[in-house]
């Protein structure tokens, strides 16, 4: 049998792939829902608090990323670990950072232009929150099938 | 992927453009200028907000118009200043806006070698705007043809692009329908300043258009919005004006020379062009908007122009004030995202805003009206920004 060093490689790459695509996406999730507070506070501060919302559910796409990839580091050793197991890990990184990657760009676009337009029209803020959770949603699927493929 | 790489380029120019967005003036300097006792006063206050440069050289008794050319010639120098700040993608963009007001400024020039009025040759003062090399020279013309002023003196202004394409567009009309060189030259001698001021703005608008949708995500999503609604304004600003103007409301001059008239680009644009087209009165208008609710509200209160009582009655609002009411408030929005230019065309249509308030007020001050009359208030729903503030 080869050295584990070849399978080791998709392992690890599924760990990284978890955590750097995840965190992208909340990264992006929480700057641009930021720029859309940041116009929004000005004008009505009172609402800032209301539209922490989207920062925060981009921030879960973070930790997604994480659990998967410290599930995956446990999972992976040096001297038994076979290329399915390899790529099995390969894909469980893949599935929940570019899971999470998406969400993170649906969370947003959707923040930033539902808390602009939370500030003209209140009523706005129930339909927000809505399309924010079926955004996140598609994060959650991604932890999901991270998580089967992990064990 | 705006947010990483606007500011590489436009960075520093729309941290210009939000600082400039705290020199508007605010309601309640509205609100004192309102309460003046005379043109003095109201210089006065003026000289506290943010033309203080610009008005102290003034000798007191300042009128309304030279009020309103130190106006414009601040705006002028903050434009000059972005221009000059500008990366190649923003100086592009700020020129085409600019040439709307170098077209104003040439038909006003037109109109005047028209009439043939000497007087008014003396006073002409081009709106600073509107500058370009060459502008003076356009008043020394002598004779009113417009194909020799064209081929003589615009053809080297960037507005010459224009006229071009309008003498281009007569010239193709006149050969679909056969007729011979002299025809052609006789219409475009009698081009009336009106028709060509709007023939060169719809192309101007058309163009701009154009330009916008070359641009980023966000600067062409706001962008794209504010000029389709300049495009509707125009197009139901032109056929509202022709109701009562017999010459464009004959059914076969709508088909022709009304739509031509119409810009190619907006919200209206093409499905209910057919329907515009047939609209002569302001029933069939109104049912012609019936699937925008801005519009409908547009059109909901105003007169009707068959009705000479309705146009006369001085408590409803006239359709260029309704328009002004709504532009402001999209122009305001345009100012709630970052990394986009809308907000460098939403500036200017503001501070336009301004110096229409400012003048108005200044105009009453200075014929005393009384204090009861609504035109004082008139200013008030038209505050840049003021859709933003708490109710």
């Amino acid at each position: 049998m080869a050295t584990v060093t070849t399978q080791a490689f998709f392992g690890f790459m599924g760990v990284s792939s978890a955590l750097v695509f995840a965190n992208l996406g909340a990264a992006y999730g929480t700057a641009k829902s930021g720029v859309g507070i940041s116009s929004m506070g000005v004008i009505k501060p009172e609402l800032i608090m209301k539209s922490i919302i989207p920062v925060v559910m981009a921030g879960v796409l973070g930790i997604y990323g994480l659990i998967v990839a410290v599930i995956l580091v446990q999972k992976i050793n040096d001297n038994d670990y076979s290329f399915y197991d390899g790529y099995k890990h390969l894909a469980s990184g893949l599935c929940c950072g570019l899971s999470s990657l998406a969400a993170g760009m649906a969370i947003g676009i959707v923040g930033d232009a539902g808390v602009r337009a939370n500030a003209q029209q209140d009523k706005i803020f129930v339909g927000m929150i809505l399309i924010l959770i079926f955004a996140e949603a598609l994060g959650l699927y991604g932890l999901i099938i991270a998580l089967i493929l992990s064990q | 992927m705006e947010l990483l790489t606007f500011n590489v380029d436009d960075g520093y120019a729309e941290a210009l453009i939000r600082g400039m967005r705290m020199s508007f003036i605010r309601k309640e300097e509205y609100d004192a200028l309102k309460d003046c006792a005379s043109l003095g006063d109201a210089k006065m206050l003026l000289e506290e907000t943010d033309y203080l440069p610009f008005l102290q050289n003034e000798p007191s008794p300042c009128q309304p118009n030279v009020i309103r050319a130190r106006m414009k010639e601040k705006l002028a120098k903050e434009f000059e200043h972005m221009k000059s700040n500008a990366a190649p993608q923003l100086f592009n963009f700020l020129e085409k806006v600019s040439h709307k007001y170098m077209i104003d400024n040439v038909v006003n020039m037109i109109e005047i070698i028209k009439n043939k009025d000497i007087n008014r040759k003396r006073q002409a003062q081009p709106d600073p705007l509107g500058y370009f090399r060459g502008i003076e020279g356009i008043l020394r013309f002598e004779s009113d043809d417009i194909a020799e002023l064209y081929q003589i003196v615009l053809i080297d202004t960037p507005v010459g692009d224009y006229f071009q394409r309008l003498l281009e567009d007569i010239i193709k009309a006149g050969a679909m329908q056969n007729r011979s060189i002299e025809d052609v030259h006789r219409q475009l001698a009698e081009i009336t300043p009106e028709v060509l001021r709007i023939s060169l703005k719809k192309m101007w608008l058309e163009d701009l258009f154009d330009l916008a949708k070359q641009l980023n995500g966000i600067s062409k999503e706001i962008l794209e919005d504010l000029i389709k609604f300049e495009a509707d304004c125009m197009t139901i600003q032109i056929i509202y004006n022709s109701i009562s103007n017999e010459e464009l409301n004959k059914p076969a001059a709508r088909e022709t020379d009304r739509k031509a008239l119409c810009p190619n680009v907006g919200y209206l644009y093409p499905e209910y062009e057919a329907q515009l087209s047939r609209a002569f009165d302001i029933t069939t208008l109104r049912a012609a908007v019936e699937s925008f609710p801005l519009y409908i509200e547009m059109l909901r209160n105003v007169a009707d122009p068959a009705n000479e009582e309705e146009m006369n009655d001085p408590s409803r609002k006239t359709l260029d004030d309704i328009m002004y009411e709504i532009g402001i408030k999209k122009y305001s929005l345009a100012f709630d995202q970052q990394f986009h230019y809308g907000c460098f065309y939403a500036y200017l249509k503001l501070k336009e805003q301004e110096i229409r308030n400012t003048v108005w007020l200044c105009e009453m001050v200075s014929m005393q009206l009384n204090r009861q009359d609504k035109a004082w208030t008139k200013y008030e729903k038209l505050i840049p920004f003021s859709c933003l503030r708490e109710p």
